[in-house]
């Protein structure tokens, strides 16, 4: 089976996404992801979420804990918010991912500049959505993993959204 | 040119402790820093890291004591190892990994050579050094005092006042209790940790661990993420008067006690839990295995352990330099303990004991802040006398308090002191 979904508007949903983040609003982000989902950072291989220990490893509930955390301002790692500003590309379907039936798999490249509390911290990555098609012909995500080159280093607060 | 000034000296740490409080210098000074390296760490005790991290000959983990790299190193002939990871010849570190397998440590610099025993076994192009050079002069350097407790590996890198039990202290209890639910008497460390980084001074670290007045303030929306979920909100076992407890335990050792509440944690009463709970009954009878099943503990295992047995994991803390920390937080399974339990730990530390999580990252802030606001004189001491009025001494090592109370930061620093200036 295949989705239909092309290159170009894989790009423009990944680059869409990523204005949403930048803009803050998280709630809107949040709705591009489908009802059953996986929100992930892997430490190491990043090849199963459920055998791996993760920096990040969230469900759909979870997720939606995470971004209504977001908006408390007892929530003192993002109060006030980060100011994040994110660049997608080398965007790319993965062929060696395994195939899913109803679904894509794309591969990106990002950095990101984050600043909190005037600091500045720059963040780079690889970028893997499984993407599909929900019953109104929406992009949807399955899974977002976002693996970063400094997976393995002892991290500042990593509790904005990516 | 005019020299600048020479750094002043560290203060005179006995001058920076006193029953109730600390001095803001305590937290700051970088001389006194080094000191604290010198005489708490790479001096007595100090965690290294799990069995089950190097289950096999010629296995391997890096760790740090202090400032020094170390190995600690599974040889097959003389067992688990703790070595000074720095070549004999020039002092490149001579094993680069995190972990690994190995027959030999080989210097990537001039090919040194060391069984993973720490001797050494080759230097490239013999003859180099004369006739009666004696080779075994240059083994790597070993941790003259190496214990192991319940699976969890000490070391010493000079001389110590007592032997890995005495210094374990009150925490034995604590620590038998934890081996006493696993069926190989050891906890199986996984390798892989998380890491993060706390922009603040290692003994700001080691309060919080055991700082049971913090959690629904610094807290509050991750106890509300867990209210949503589970209809139950943590803050209402971290309160005062909730029945747990803040105790220290001799030795720096601290401990925040929740058993005799129920925070709510899953698994307790689960069907392989059960089944888990009848296995430690046929073990070791109704009314150890209750109180193993029961404990709910956070431990802190004076200078840089922290074990928390309702999320399986522990962290090791790391001092970097006076304003920076690193934390390693390794999740564990019990062997024979509940399967789905076990596996659940994964997603629970990263759930809070992350940099990404709901939990770490508001202490992460708060101990920046407490570091950023002892910067400033004026104002020179931290308070820590919650509490004294009214703890308990349960036995010669356990004094007990409310879980809001700072019992064990007060132990803490007895022992801070007592190796700062007694021994020094």
């Amino acid at each position: 089976m295949t989705t239909d979904i092309d290159l170009e508007q894989a790009r423009i949903f990944l680059d869409t996404e990523a204005a949403l983040l930048d803009d803050q609003d998280f709630e809107g982000w949040l709705e591009l992801f489908a009802p059953r989902c996986r929100y992930w950072l892997p430490i190491s291989e990043g090849l199963d979420p459920e055998e791996e220990l993760a920096i990040v490893n969230d469900d759909r509930a979870t997720l939606d804990a995470r971004v209504l955390r977001m908006r408390n301002p007892a929530t003192y790692s993002q109060s006030p918010l980060s100011r994040t500003s994110r660049l997608i590309g080398n965007v790319l379907f993965d062929r060696a991912a395994p195939q899913v039936p109803g679904t894509v798999a794309v591969r990106a490249r990002f950095t990101l500049a984050e600043c909190r509390n005037r600091e500045t911290r720059m963040y780079a990555g690889r970028l893997d959505h499984r993407l599909t098609r929900d019953e109104l012909g929406a992009i949807r995500i399955v899974e977002k993993r976002v693996s970063l080159v400094n997976r393995d280093s002892a991290l500042h607060c990593i509790t904005f959204l990516w | 040119m005019s020299g600048s000034a020479p750094p002043p000296p560290a203060p005179s740490p006995g001058d920076l402790v006193h029953a109730d409080r600390v001095h803001r210098r305590a937290y700051t000074d970088a001389a006194l820093f080094d000191l604290e390296m010198e005489r708490i760490f790479e001096r007595g005790w100090v965690f290294v890291g799990a069995e089950s991290e190097v289950p096999a000959p010629g296995d391997y983990k890096t760790a740090t004591i202090g400032r020094v790299p170390v190995i600690l190193s599974r040889d097959k002939d003389q067992g688990i190892v703790v070595l000074v990871n720095r070549c004999m010849h020039r002092g490149a570190t001579v094993c680069r990994e995190d972990y690994g397998n190995t027959s030999a440590f080989k210097c990537l610099y001039h090919g040194w050579t060391y069984k993973t025993s720490g001797d050494l076994i080759g230097v490239p192009f013999g003859g180099g050094y004369g006739k009666g050079w004696d080779k075994s002069a240059f083994s790597l350097r070993r941790a003259p005092h190496v214990g192991s407790y319940a699976g969890l590996v000490f070391a010493s890198l000079t001389a110590v006042d007592v032997d890995l039990e005495t210094h374990l202290g009150g925490a034995r209890k604590y620590l038998d209790l934890m081996r006493d639910n696993s069926a190989t008497g050891s906890l199986d460390v996984a390798r892989v940790p998380e890491r993060y980084v706390v922009e603040a001074n290692w003994k700001l670290q080691l309060e919080n661990v055991v700082d049971g007045y913090h959690p629904p303030f610094t807290h509050e929306t991750a106890f509300e993420a867990i209210a949503r979920e589970k209809g139950h909100n943590p803050a209402t076992t971290s309160t005062q008067g909730s029945g747990a407890r803040c105790a220290t335990l001799g030795y720096g050792h601290g401990l925040l006690d929740y058993s005799d509440t129920d925070r709510g944690y899953s698994g307790k009463s689960s069907d392989s839990a059960l089944a888990h709970h009848a296995s430690l009954v046929e073990r070791l009878g109704q009314e150890r295995a209750d109180e193993v099943s029961n404990a709910d503990l956070q431990l802190l295992v004076f200078p840089n352990l922290f074990v928390q047995t309702g999320r399986q994991h522990l962290r090791v803390i790391r001092p970097v330099s006076v304003d920076r920390t690193e934390v390693y937080a390794h999740p564990y399974a019990v062997p024979g303990g509940p399967e789905d339990v076990n596996k659940a730990q994964l997603k629970a530390i990263a759930w809070w004991a992350s940099a990404g999580g709901f939990g770490q990252p508001e202490d992460l802030e708060a101990l920046a802040a407490c570091q950023r606001g002892l910067a400033a004189p004026m104002a020179e001491w931290n308070y820590l006398g919650r509490g004294l009025h009214r703890e308990v001494a349960l036995s010669e090592l356990e004094t007990s308090g409310d879980v809001t109370d700072e019992v064990a930061q007060r132990g803490m620093y007895r022992r801070w002191i007592e190796l700062m200036v007694e021994q020094s």
